[in-house]
C-alpha cells in the first residue's frame, strides 16, 4: 500500500492537532478534569469544549459534570472505544514513521 | 506541533501532574528523614530502645506510607491542588523494561564492584547513594521534573562525602536523612508556589 493511501487511513477525528492532544492526555490518565486539559493543551475554554463535544459525540470520550463543594467540575475519560481507537491511531502512525 | 511531539509530551503529562504540588515529595521526604534519623541514632547511641525503634520503624513506615497514600494525599490534593491546576488520575503504567534495565545495571555495577574491590559492607552506603541518584535522575528525565536532579546531586555528594570509617548504619542513616531533607525542602517550595496560584473556575 502506498504511503499516501496508508496516511489517508488515519482516524481524521483524532488526527486534528487539538483533539489529538486531548486524546493523548486522556490516554495517559484514568480520568482528568476540564481544568487540567485546559492547562495542558493551552486551548481556550470554548475551543476545548467544542473539541470535547465532538469526541463525546463520536463515543471516544465520556464526560461527567458534577460539583466538588460549590465548584463545578467536568471530568473526562476515554471510553473503551476511544482507548482502542487511539491505540490503533498510534500504531498506524508508528508504522507510517517506520516505513520512511 | 507534530503528532509525534504531542504523543511524546502527553504520555508523561499525568504522572508529572501527580508531582505538581510537591506533596508526594513532602510525604517521601518526611519518611526518609524519620528513617535516616532513627538509623543514625541507633548507630551513634545504641540502646535497647534505639534497636527496637530501628527494628519496628520500617514496618511502621510502610503502614504510614499506605495510610498517607490512600487517605491523606487524595484529600489534600482535592483541597489544594485540583482547584488550582486541575485533576488527573495517572494510569498505573507498567515500567517493566525500565525497571528491568535499572535492576540489571545495578546488579552489574555491584558485581563489577565486588569483583574489583572484594565484598566490603563499608561500601554499602556509597552503593546505595549511587543507586538512589540513578533512580532520582531517571525520574527527573522520565517525568520532566528537573528538581529531582537536585535530589540526585544530594545523594551523589552524600555518597562521596561519607567517611569510609563510619559504621554502615550511620552512613545509610545520614544518606537517607540528607536525601529526605532535600526532597522535603523541594516539596515545600513547590507547594508554596502552588498555594500562591488562585483557584480557577471550570467550565
Amino acid at each position: 500500500m502506498s504511503l499516501a493511501r496508508e496516511a489517508a487511513e488515519l482516524d481524521r477525528l483524532i488526527h486534528e492537532p487539538a483533539r489529538l492532544a486531548v486524546m493523548a492526555l486522556l490516554f495517559s490518565a484514568e480520568e482528568a478534569d476540564f481544568l487540567y486539559l485546559l492547562r495542558e493543551t493551552g486551548l481556550t475554554k470554548g475551543n476545548l469544549s467544542s473539541h470535547l463535544a465532538r469526541l463525546e459525540q463520536a463515543g471516544y470520550v465520556g464526560v461527567q459534570k458534577g460539583f466538588v463543594g460549590k465548584i463545578a467540575r467536568t471530568v473526562c475519560r476515554l471510553t473503551p472505544e476511544g482507548r482502542a481507537a487511539f491505540a490503533a491511531y498510534r500504531g498506524h502512525l508508528r508504522s507510517l514513521a517506520g516505513a520512511q | 506541533m507534530t503528532s509525534a511531539k504531542i504523543l511524546g509530551g502527553a504520555a508523561q503529562a499525568a504522572p508529572r501532574h501527580w508531582n505538581v504540588d510537591g506533596l508526594p515529595e513532602i510525604e517521601g521526604g518526611v519518611l526518609l528523614v524519620l528513617w535516616g534519623s532513627i538509623l543514625a541514632w541507633h548507630a551513634l547511641w545504641p540502646s535497647r530502645l534505639s534497636a527496637m525503634a530501628a527494628g519496628v520503624l520500617p514496618l511502621l513506615l510502610v503502614a504510614l506510607l499506605l495510610v498517607a497514600d490512600q487517605l491523606l494525599l487524595p484529600q489534600l490534593k482535592a483541597r489544594i491542588t485540583y482547584p488550582r491546576v486541575g485533576y488527573a488520575q495517572p494510569r498505573v503504567a507498567p515500567y517493566r523494561r525500565a525497571a528491568a534495565a535499572g535492576l540489571g545495571a545495578a546488579a552489574a555495577g555491584m558485581a563489577a564492584w565486588i569483583a574489583t574491590e572484594g565484598f566490603d559492607g563499608r561500601h554499602l552506603p556509597r552503593a546505595l547513594a549511587g543507586i538512589t541518584a540513578v533512580f532520582l535522575a531517571f525520574c527527573a528525565t522520565r517525568f520532566r521534573l528537573p528538581r529531582f536532579f537536585a535530589y540526585a546531586a544530594v545523594a551523589v555528594v552524600c555518597g562521596l562525602a561519607l567517611p569510609r570509617e563510619w559504621p554502615v548504619d550511620l552512613g545509610i542513616g545520614v544518606l537517607q536523612a540528607a536525601v529526605g531533607a532535600a526532597a522535603l525542602a523541594g516539596g515545600v517550595r513547590t507547594l508554596r508556589r502552588l498555594l500562591r496560584m488562585p483557584i480557577a473556575e471550570q467550565s
